[in-house]
């Protein structure tokens, strides 16, 4: 054995156990305050359940953001699938018809969907409002994904307490690329250590509704069920289910007591849709976060956060102005992939 | 979709974890165990755990530093280890001392067993945890960062921040040393 061989028997220890936990838990507590830190600054609409209780609950608070206001709070009793007797509940339902007597998508290698979304971001006390395109290309678990993004503008909107950090991410204004882990499209909790395939999902309301309820109970901790069937629902709407699928969530939301029709709007993008309303405050501000659908082809257009009454965290905005949105550009099956180059 | 799919590249993680910071558990899933192995050997185990954990949080709250051009991650978080390592020096001396005493005739335990029982076996020599003490700090980043993280010679480069050619002659005059001690009368 040589001397750096020698120096290898000497000195080389694996990590114990409870060292490997500790470490991991310091890093988490971190990446959840700065998480916590940055939806606030970035001012992402909020991202609702989608990790709640997975050891990651604290980047699910993260996730949610300023405006929620349900962590930690008892979760209430599952509502049943209830009947249509209010206009968001008929609207809803108007969508469930459409999607559930649409085409089905046609097929291809990857799960594509495009998006556009808006905000504020923060870089070394400085905030901007930006328009990012991104997206997704998916060939599925153990297979090839694909990420593109391009800013399309970022506008200085003033200085802020706040100091945040800057990316190449937010100042990359040609499309680029960069290789993903394939089928997170494909699931719902992602970032959880389960996630759940959306393939699996059953394809009528009240199964549907069994099924999240035990998800619910199982990985989530003090979620309100209406912030997780919304969380999940913007997923599902935009993952390669079948119309069955889409037209069981559009059920689900339909039978949701809390959602609100706000009737019909434009989207970020222009296209009229109907928007749905969900109320949630915290940290100073009231929000509503809606769904906007288009009811005759059941598509999923946006989301959005509309500012009900700005807190701190929203100098120089008024209620009515959009805090963040994400739009829904386009999704379905394709066999190409952009040639862009790999992100700097 | 909410978000786009994980990246599964060091540099794509880094790069997704500016905009989603959850996305930087990936680093640790990947990093972790050759981190703490590195830092264990110059610290032990006491101050191991926490100098590990403590290069994670370093590197998260400094990953928009990363710079993909200039180097792998892991010669980054190397660097970045390496850097804390500097700060417990005297528990480094300690280490080495300690490891230095280890023979059939000392008390030992945990991982000083398993040593203890190599050099019984005639696999190491105590007298090379002696020779690690009478290297200078850089020469003992170099060959550690050599035998303990694997890193090539390019990668020690970029994470210590020296030229290409410096590395090889660091290690050139560490190992000389190394092998004088191991040659020695005392260490035969």
């Amino acid at each position: 054995m040589d001397e750096l061989g020698m120096l290898v028997s000497l000195l080389d220890e694996d990590p114990s156990a409870h060292g490997e936990r500790d470490g991991r838990r310091r890093l988490t507590g971190a990446i959840d305050k700065e998480a916590t830190q940055a939806r606030r600054r970035f001012a992402f609409r909020p991202r609702f359940a989608l990790f709640g209780g997975f050891g990651l609950a604290g980047a699910a608070a993260a996730l949610a953001g300023a405006v929620l206001l349900s962590s930690g709070t008892t979760p209430r009793a599952p509502d049943p699938v209830r009947p249509a007797s209010t206009p968001a509940a008929r609207l809803m339902l108007a969508a469930a018809h459409s999607v559930e007597s649409g085409p089905a998508a046609s097929s291809g290698r990857y799960w594509e969907v495009q998006r556009q979304r808006g905000g504020r971001l923060v870089e070394d006390g400085k905030s901007y409002d930006f328009v990012q395109r991104l997206g997704g290309y998916d060939a599925g678990p153990g297979r090839d994904a694909w990420s593109t993004m391009r800013m399309v503008s970022k506008r200085y909107a003033g200085p802020t307490s706040e100091q945040g950090a800057g990316s190449s991410l937010w100042d990359t204004f040609r499309w680029s690329k960069v290789r993903a882990s394939g089928g997170q499209t494909y699931q719902i909790l992602q970032g959880s250590k389960d996630p759940v395939d959306v393939r699996r999902l059953p394809d009528t309301a009240p199964a549907l509704k069994s099924y999240l309820d035990k998800l619910l109970h199982e990985r989530s901790q003090g979620w309100d069920p209406t912030e997780w069937l919304y969380g999940n629902a913007e997923d599902i709407l935009a993952s390669p289910v079948g119309p069955r699928v889409r037209g069981a969530v559009y059920r689900l939301l339909a039978a949701d007591p809390h959602l609100r029709a706000v009737g019909t709007v434009k989207d970020p993008l222009g296209r009229p849709g109907t928007a749905f309303s969900r109320r949630t405050s915290g940290a100073g501000m009231v929000t509503d976060d809606q769904l906007i659908v288009d009811t005759r082809t059941g598509r999923l257009l946006a989301t959005r956060t509309v500012l009900v009454q700005p807190g701190p965290a929203w100098p120089g905005k008024k209620p009515g102005d959009i805090a963040s949105y994400e739009a829904v550009l386009s999704y379905g099956w394709t066999d190409q992939i952009p040639n862009y180059p790999p992100l700097p | 979709m909410t978000a786009p799919p994980a990246v599964d590249d060091d540099a794509g993680i880094v790069a997704a974890s500016l905009a989603e910071p959850e996305r930087f558990t990936g680093v640790y899933d990947r990093h972790h165990a050759a981190v703490y192995r590195y830092v264990h050997g110059r610290l032990g185990p006491q101050a191991a755990d926490d100098v590990a954990a403590e290069t994670f949080l370093t590197a998260f709250r400094r990953r928009a530093d990363f710079d993909p051009a200039r180097g792998a991650l892991r010669a980054w978080l190397f660097g970045i280890a390496t850097r804390l390592v500097a700060q417990h020096r005297r528990t480094e001396e300690r280490r080495y001392r300690a490891l230095a005493r280890l023979g059939p005739d000392r008390p030992h335990g945990g991982h000083e067993d398993r040593v203890a029982a190599a050099v019984d076996a005639g696999l190491v020599k105590p007298e090379l945890a002696a020779a690690l003490r009478g290297l200078s700090a850089k020469e003992r980043d170099v060959v550690l960062l050599v035998a303990l993280a694997d890193l090539t010679h390019e990668e020690v480069a970029a994470a210590l921040g020296i030229p290409y050619g410096t590395v090889g002659s660091r290690l050139n005059r560490a190992r000389r040393k190394l092998r004088a001690a191991l040659d020695s009368p005392e260490g035969t």
